[in-house]
Order: C-alpha cells, then structure tokens, then sequence
C-alpha cells in the first residue's frame, strides 16, 4: 500500500450559507502529482485553500468534516505548523518586493523570528532553488531585488520560497495561468521532478495541463467529487457520465 | 476635409494657449508671495538671526532661536502622539473594514479635517491647558497632533489599500501570523506613503497659528520644559508683525523666510522619498 | 515528458518486434532441422507472450494521445505505432500457421523438395529485417526498397504455388502434405505483404506521405 499522506472525509466547506464544497471524500499518495480540475466555480479552488487553512482568512468561511495530514487532524493543529507543512503557490506570482532573492527563498524563516546560522540559511537558499530549477539563473544575483525577474522566474522563486520550508505537500492553486507557454512548459518539467521531494496538489483548469503532469485526478463539478483515479484511466475511460463531459468539452 | 482639419488643429491649440495662461494667472501671485516674502526676509537672515535669542525693544540685532527650537520640539510632541496613533488606526481601519469601529474611524478622519484649526485649539485649551493649569508646550503639540492625526490615518488607510492582498496572502501561507504578516511585510510595503503622509502632516501643523494661541501661547526664552508655554515661528510672526516697532517687522519678514524654507524643504522631502521608493 | 514517453514506447515495439522476428526465424529452424520442439514453443508459449505484448502497447499508445495530445510528427509516429502493432501481431499469427503446417510435415516425415519454399523464407525474413530496421531509422529509401521487392516475392510464390498444385494433381496420394506446403507458402507471402504495411508507415511517419493501396509518391 502505498503511503498516504492526506485524508480527506466527508468534507464540506460554506460562505455564510452557502455550501461551497460538498462532502469530499479522497486520499491523497505520498510523492504524486494529484490534479483537482473542473470547470470554473465546482469548489476547487475553495476546497485546496482549506486544505492549508488559508480559508480562515475570510470571516465567512466555515468547514465540516476532517483533513488528515499523516493521521493529524488539521483543524486541531497550531494552524502556523500546518501551513508550514502545507506550502502553497498561487495563481500570480506574488515574491515580496521589497526583499532580495536571498530573502525571499528565507523569508517563512525571517518572518517568523527563526534564526538559523548563515551557512545554513545559504545551504537552505542554495538547495530550494536549485530544487525549483532557478538557482543557476539567479545565483550571482541572489541580493538583487526580486521584481527584476521574468514571470516564470518570480513563479519558480515562489516555490522555492515554499519548498524552504521542507513542507510534505505543495499546494499549486493553478501555477501557471498567468504564464506565458515557455514558462508554463518549464513549471510543469519542474513539477515532475519535484514529486520525488514533495507530494504535490494542483489545481487546473487546463485539461492538457492536468493530462501531461498528473499521476492522479480528481474531477469536481458543482462543489462535489465526481471522480477520482489514476490520470490514464480517467483521460481514457472515466466511469461517470459528467466527466466525459467534460473531458469532451461539453461542461465548463 | 481639409478645412474641417485645420479648424481642429485651430481649436486644439487655442485650448492649449487657454490652459497655460490660467496656469500662468495662478501662479503668478504665488510667485508674487513667494518672491516678496524673500526680498523682505533674506536680507535679515544671519547667523545671530538663526541662533541667537531676541534683543529688548530698541536694541539692535536679536534672534529667534526660541522659536525655531519652539516649532521643532512641538513637531517633535505633535509626530510623537500622531503617528503611531495615525497608523495603527490606520491599519485597523484596512483591516477590519467592515466593523462599527473602522467607520467612525473613517467618518471622525473626515469630520476632523473640517474643523477649523481655532476650534482645535479651544478644545485643546479646554481639554489640556486648563486641567494642567497653564500653557504648556505640550498641549500645543498634543493639539497639533491632533490636527495631524487624519492626514496620518488617511495616508495609512490610502497606501494600504493599494497593497495588493497577495502580499498578505504569500506571508499567511508560509506560516507566518497575521499580526507578524501586517507588521513585516505590509508595512514595510507602505512605507513610502505612509511617510508621505507624516510630511504632509507636518508641513500643515508647521504653519498653524491658531490652536498655539490656546495652548502653546509664546515665550521670549528658550523653553525645553514641555509643561511651560513655548514659543514657535508662526506666533512669532503673529506677534512681531502686529507690534508697532518697524525692528520686529523686519524679524517677522525674516521668521516668514524661514517658515516658507521649512515648508518648501518637507515638500522636496516628500517628492523624493515617493521616488526612491516608488522602484 | 512526451519525449521520454514516446522513447518508451518505441522501445517497447521494438521490443515486440524481435519477438516475431524470433517466432518467424524459430518456424524456419524448425522445418529446416526437423526441430519439433522449436515449432511447439513457437505456438504455445510465443504467441500468447505475442498477443499480451500487443495489447501492452496499445494501452501505452492510448495512454499517451489521451494525456499529451500529440501534434504532426508526433502524432503520425504514434497512429503508426498502433497500427504496426497490429501487423505484428498478425505476423506473429501467421508464423504460427506456419508452425503448424511445418509439424504437420515434420510429423509425416514428408521430404519433398523444399528448395523452393527456402528461397521464398530468406527473403521474408531479409524483408521483415530491412522494414523493422526502415522504422527504427526512419529509413524511407531502404522503405521503398522494400516496397518494390515485394512483387517479385508476390512472383515467387505464385511459382512455388503452380509447382505444387501441378505435383498435386500428378500424387494425389501427397494432397494433404501439398496442401500444408501451399499454406505455407501462402503465408509467408501475407508476412511480406505486411512487411510492406509497416514500411508504408514508415513513410508516413518521416514525410507525412500516405502511399498505400498503391497511391503513387
């Protein structure tokens, strides 16, 4: 059995009254790529923040049901450790402006008063961007302000930020929407070597996108979990009807 | 076609002939203002001027270090209340934007900026001088503070709603608290407007004259006691303008130079710090 | 991504492809060397290996248009690959008819004169090389050679055909032998005929050309 490292059960989400995500049910495997697709406004995108809590940011925001991080309920944990554990990437990149390359790879350092010893912020600085492809690209610039770099550079500083912190699941809340497609082809080269380090979440609502780098999908429509499996089995022959639809285009 | 052209081209320009000449109109009595006052005032400005304290009436000579050290230490008490008080009732304004609380901070930061300054300072003499039991340079700052609070509140409240969410957003998900993330790394992101604001604040509180008749109320002497009265530049020249000795007239014009070189100083301050940060 | 699936994929015809190539030169070894056992093994334990590799493939192949959507070349080479996957696997059926004749000779210890059958099984086998090594090259010259030996071979085996339908008609008593040895032949001009599918597809997937049911380049 291959090692699980998220629980998903029967998890709802709300906005007031409103129920967002309903009753969610699936596993997440250690060091594979799982899609979350669906047409625009199914949950996916509410259900992925709630899965580092990033929901608690809205006042409106409610959930039900349990997240399991390695036999860890979530919502009982200090939520600080679960995001650290739980990295996310959004859909534009955001580096802080004002920080250097160097202190934007160390910033969930920095900013949360940990101090480690310089050779060790440099180690950490060193592997995370290499592990994010930008290291050789960056790495006489590393005290250069952040903005100075491309869209796909900034996006790629942005996982190295999150990947510093050695989380076990990367959350990427469509990484590459505001991509050109040679930085996108490089994201998604990067994702596939990046699942050996970390098991990796993504949400897309680009079919292609999901085909080429998912080793698992998982299909909502209108808030539910309509299907779940490896990607060949649903991009070849889903079991239920709404997600051929979609696949074929007919929904969303 | 052509006709229709030329007439356009005709029309364009004439607007522009219009603007710059209401331009010109506008600035003329400023440059006028400004200009006066400097002929009047710079021949008066020296060393003894700047450093040294008045001389009794007939004496020659004299100075108004009172009352430049006067406009410094109220500046100093005025930033001291308004700023941090400005600011973080700035951010909680952002913050909490849709509780009781941020809407009559918004709501009091516009009322504030509508009362006149004389009405300040009666409520300051009221509120402060009379429970201390006299003037005092502090009442005189706490009412400047005062009259600098909303533009603090606003410049807080304007900069960091330009601060796109993301910013918040990237510092909550590494794991970093909320307070920590508005701290850290919103703030140091508004820096340059916040600072704005405070030169703004200061370039306004530095000409008032009005609330300090109540508060502040004047000294001949060097005062760096806050709970005595103090004098500052703007009284100074209140007090030397409307006296009969043609001595103290010059000494206002010279007091006015100084003001309107204050002032001109916050302003290329507040222009370049907008600069350097704007990258 | 695509690339590195698409150089498993290859491999994995290729794979496939010595199989038969193995099953077609086994079915010669065993008539030439009276080797029952070689013939046996050909039909009992090759081609249920032939059949579950074909379908291995064609998984793989599918897998691979459903998540990487693939465009020209790309997308030739892989429709060719399912295709030659097919013809593959019907060569390696046709071997099997093959090793079935050839026991049934082999058992009744029928010696006649197979000099002409030998001629026929070097080319076959001297095709089926030349087209595999065409794919594997994207060779379309040594593809169209190919093509253009295919008639003579189709020549061959009418000879051989009259040959022994005459041999018939004068020993009746040696029909059911004639009739294995027809078979057989009649086979190995099938395995040269889809020889010249793959080459066709060979062609296809270099220049984006369809040549077949004789359509001039």
């Amino acid at each position: 059995m291959e090692n699980i490292v998220l629980k998903v059960k029967d998890f709802s989400a709300y906005y007031g009254d409103k129920k967002i995500v309903k009753n969610i049910n699936l596993v997440i495997k250690k060091n594979k790529v799982t899609s979350i697709m669906g047409p625009s406004g199914c949950g996916k995108t509410t259900f992925i923040r709630c899965i580092n809590r990033m929901h608690e940011v809205n006042v409106d925001a409610r959930i039900t049901g349990k997240i399991f991080l390695h036999d860890n309920n979530i919502c009982e944990m200090d939520p600080i450790i679960v995001r650290r554990k739980i990295g996310m990437v959004f859909q534009r990149p955001n580096p802080f402006p004002n920080m250097s390359i160097y202190d934007n790879v160390i910033a969930g350092y920095k900013l949360n008063g940990i101090k480690l010893k310089r050779e060790e912020f440099d180690e950490i600085v060193e592997d995370s961007l290499k592990k994010a492809g930008l290291w050789y690209e960056v790495k006489s610039d590393l005290y250069r302000r952040s903005t100075f770099l491309s869209g796909g550079q900034q996006q790629r500083l942005c996982i190295a930020r999150s990947l510093a912190m050695k989380p076990d699941i990367l959350l990427l809340d469509e990484p590459t929407s505001a991509l050109d497609p040679i930085a996108t082809k490089h994201i998604e080269k990067l994702i596939e070597a990046l699942k050996e380090n970390v098991t990796i979440i993504i949400v897309t609502h680009n079919l292609a996108q999901a085909g080429r780098v998912s080793d698992y999908v998982a299909f909502m429509y209108l808030g539910e979990l309509i299907e779940f499996g490896k990607a060949e089995k649903i991009f070849t022959a889903p079991e239920k009807k709404e997600t051929e639809k979609f696949l074929i285009g007919k929904i969303g | 076609m052509d006709k229709k052209i030329i007439f356009r081209i005709f029309k364009d320009k004439l607007f522009k002939f219009i603007v710059i000449c209401t331009s010109g109109l506008v600035l003329i009595p400023l440059v006028f203002i400004i200009l006066y006052i400097i002929k009047n005032g710079i021949s008066v400005i020296n060393l003894e001027f700047l450093f040294t304290l008045p001389k009794p009436i007939g004496e020659a000579g004299g100075g108004i270090i009172h009352s430049l050290t006067g406009t410094f230490i109220l500046i100093i008490l005025a930033s001291l209340f308004s700023i941090p008080l400005g600011i973080g009732a700035g951010i909680y304004a952002v913050e909490h934007k849709k509780s009781k609380v941020a809407k009559i901070i918004i709501f009091s930061v516009e009322i504030l900026q509508g009362i006149p300054s004389i009405v300040i300072g009666i409520i300051g003499y009221m509120w402060l001088v009379k429970p201390i039991g006299q003037f005092s340079a502090l009442s005189g700052g706490i009412t400047l503070g005062i009259m600098m609070l909303p533009i603090v509140i606003k410049a807080t409240e304007e900069t960091l709603k330009l601060i796109p969410f993301s910013l918040k957003e990237a510092a909550i998900a590494l794991g970093v608290p909320y307070y920590k993330a508005i701290l850290k790394v919103i703030l140091p992101s508004a820096k340059s407007g916040i600072i704005t604001g405070i030169l703004v604040g200061i370039a306004r509180i530095s000409g008032e004259t009005a609330p300090l008749l109540f508060t502040a109320f004047g000294n001949n002497f060097l005062n760096f006691n806050i709970f005595k009265p103090i004098d500052a530049l703007p009284l100074l020249i209140f007090n030397y303008a409307t006296s009969p000795y043609k001595e103290w007239h010059k000494i206002a014009w010279g007091a006015s130079f100084v003001i309107v070189i204050l002032i001109l100083v916050l302003n290329i301050s507040t222009r370049l710090v907008v600069k350097k940060w704007r990258t | 991504m695509l690339n590195q699936k698409l150089i498993e994929l290859k491999k994995e015809i290729l794979l496939f492809a010595s199989l038969i190539e193995n099953m077609v030169s086994m079915d010669f070894k065993g008539l030439r060397e009276k080797d029952g056992h070689l013939l046996k093994s050909v039909i009992s334990e090759m081609e249920p290996k032939a059949n579950g590799k074909e379908l291995e493939i064609d998984e793989l192949a599918t897998n691979l248009i459903a998540l990487f959507q693939p465009e020209a070349k790309d997308l030739r080479t892989i429709l060719s690959i399912i295709k030659i996957n097919n013809d593959l696997e019907r060569i390696g059926d046709l071997s099997v008819n093959v090793a079935e004749s050839s026991l049934y000779l082999i058992r009744n210890k029928i010696s006649v004169d197979l000099g002409k059958l030998k001629d026929i099984e070097n080319e076959i086998l001297k095709m089926y090389k030349e087209s595999i090594e065409a794919f594997v090259n994207e060779d379309t010259k040594l593809a169209m050679s190919v093509l253009e030996v295919d008639s003579i071979i189709d020549k061959m085996e009418e000879k051989v055909i009259d040959f022994f339908i005459n041999f018939m008609s004068k020993e009746p008593s040696f029909i059911k032998s004639t009739m294995h040895i027809i078979r057989i032949a009649h086979n190995l001009e099938r395995i040269g005929d889809l020889c010249t599918n793959i080459c066709e597809d060979v062609i296809y997937i270099k220049q984006g050309k369809i040549i077949r049911h004789n359509i001039k380049v």
